[in-house]
């Protein structure tokens, strides 16, 4: 585990925490591999960092650790579960990242999380065609199977799907949208 | 576009959220791709971010942890703008307003909006206002029509084996209640107690440095305990039992996790409670750990 000498840091018992969150991924992600659950557990540690630098000391540390945990073990499962079985691991892949590539990871994964939430609940507010499309994207459903479950054509789901990030675009260039004030990075 | 490859770098971390979610056009990804191409950093950073996802719309949706904790904690440091975006989202998302429980210790539960459908409160207060109202006006009910307070024994130690089921509090959806003629005319009217939040209470093993004081008033038949956020799966079972100084039982109780987080989920009648320093005692089993407790120390006084 790295070692972080900002003084915001401090006040946690880091080795408690470190215990806590294996304990916690290793009971989501039964079954995994200890190497897989560490990497997990490197992710939350630093999401946790990074939590704390940003916003402060939270309400219950135990409840930030439980919220971060679990929401990393399911984003965990879904990845392994979307990889393809036959897919090789490249080794550029398996190679285990250093602790400034993850905190640049996982900055790009917080603002991906921030950006696709905002843009769900502008359609829900503004574009209601869009909203199917953004729900089964959002649900791991691409447009073949969309299509296919609704009986609609794959290419109109498609053109439908461009026409809404058009309709999005627009609406962050008319400033009709908080997309980059504090709120939307939140 | 005649951005410089130094522009295009600086911007490059803040524009590939959006290029992930395709929400750049057409030149935008272009401008990105080549700009990625060009520098070693910018190319190997898409590369990894790739590699990490291949959809990262996939699992998306749902407020952040900062915005839910924001909300959960101190909702009056968000815009109101983005404090409605979170109370929209909430009413449809049962996963986030668990987050927001768990997050804001309990605080955030009776503000969340209601479940199964209910409408939202109009806003963050009048949903505290409601809860608690609600809840009060409940206890009265049932303490008053089901519960007649029975008097004190005191020294009488509760068995470990004797149950006193949660369900016994509330009664079930649709169950008759008690015809008014047939409540105790002559006995006082109940006192409602607020909930004693046990946060900042939990009883190490050199003992508590600040027990939860509980103020017992006057008439009270039950007190309620919210205890802080425990991620336990809501169908564990969880034990609670109250101890007074020396160990012995005063009370016991066994019921699902998701009864015991809820505010004021822990409910014990008074007459088990003595003036003095407790502990409240609450375990369950873990599916990977065994065993596992907590303590909380109490500190209780009785109003005359």
């Amino acid at each position: 585990m790295a070692e972080y000498h900002d003084p915001s840091l401090g006040g946690f018992d880091w080795a408690e925490i470190l215990t806590t969150v294996r304990r916690r991924l290793s009971f989501h992600l039964r079954g995994w591999e200890s190497a897989d659950i560490e990497d997990v557990t490197q992710d939350v540690l630093l999401s946790l960092v990074r939590f704390l630098e940003r916003s402060g000391a939270p309400v219950s540390m135990e409840g930030l650790v439980a919220v971060i945990a679990r929401r990393a073990a399911v984003s965990s499962m879904r990845t392994r579960s979307r990889r393809p079985p036959t897919q090789p691991v490249l080794e550029e892949h398996a190679v285990t990242l250093d602790d400034s590539t993850r905190r640049e990871l996982l900055a790009i994964e917080e603002a991906v999380e921030a950006r696709a939430f905002l843009i769900l609940e502008y359609f829900r507010m503004h574009q209601a065609p869009c909203v199917e499309l953004a729900e089964a994207r959002a649900a791991g459903v691409d447009f073949k199977q969309l299509a296919g479950t609704t009986g609609q054509s794959h290419v109109a789901l498609l053109q439908r799907w461009s026409r809404c990030m058009k309709r999005l675009r627009d609406a962050i260039g008319r400033g009709e949208f908080p997309w980059n004030r504090p709120g939307g990075e939140a | 576009m005649n951005e410089s490859y130094r522009d295009q770098h600086a911007r490059f971390p803040a524009l590939l959220s959006d290029y992930l979610l395709d929400v750049l056009d057409e030149q935008q990804c272009a401008l990105i791709e080549a700009h990625a191409r060009e520098c070693g950093a910018c190319g190997t950073l898409l590369a990894q971010a790739r590699a990490r996802r291949t959809d990262w719309w996939d699992g998306s949706g749902h407020a952040t942890v900062r915005l839910l904790s924001a909300w959960a904690s101190k909702p009056e440091s968000l815009a109101a703008s983005d404090r409605a975006l979170v109370e929209r989202h909430l009413e449809r998302c049962e996963e986030c307003r668990e987050d927001a429980r768990v997050l804001g210790g309990h605080a955030a539960a009776n503000a969340a909006p209601a479940r199964e459908g209910a409408p939202a409160p109009a806003n963050h207060n009048a949903g505290l206002v409601w809860a608690f109202a609600g809840g009060l006006a409940a206890v009265l009910l049932v303490f008053v029509f089901m519960n007649p307070p029975r008097a004190p024994e005191s020294g009488v130690a509760v068995q470990p084996e004797v149950r006193q089921p949660s369900e016994s509090v509330t009664p079930p959806a649709g169950a008759p209640r008690a015809p008014i003629a047939q409540a105790p005319s002559a006995e006082p009217v109940a006192v409602a107690m607020a909930p004693v939040s046990l946060d900042g209470a939990l009883r190490g093993a050199q003992g508590s440095t600040k027990a939860a004081r509980v103020d017992l008033p006057s008439g009270a038949t039950i007190v309620p305990f919210t205890l802080p956020a425990l991620f336990l799966d809501g169908s564990t079972k969880v034990v609670t039992e109250l101890r007074d100084a020396n160990g012995g039982v005063l009370w016991r109780d066994e019921m699902p996790a998701a009864s015991a987080l809820a505010p004021a989920g822990i409910r014990i009648p008074a007459e088990r409670l003595r003036a003095g320093t407790l502990v409240l005692r609450v375990a369950w089993i873990d599916e990977t750990t065994g065993a596992e407790s907590r303590e909380y120390a109490l500190e209780v006084s009785k109003q005359h």
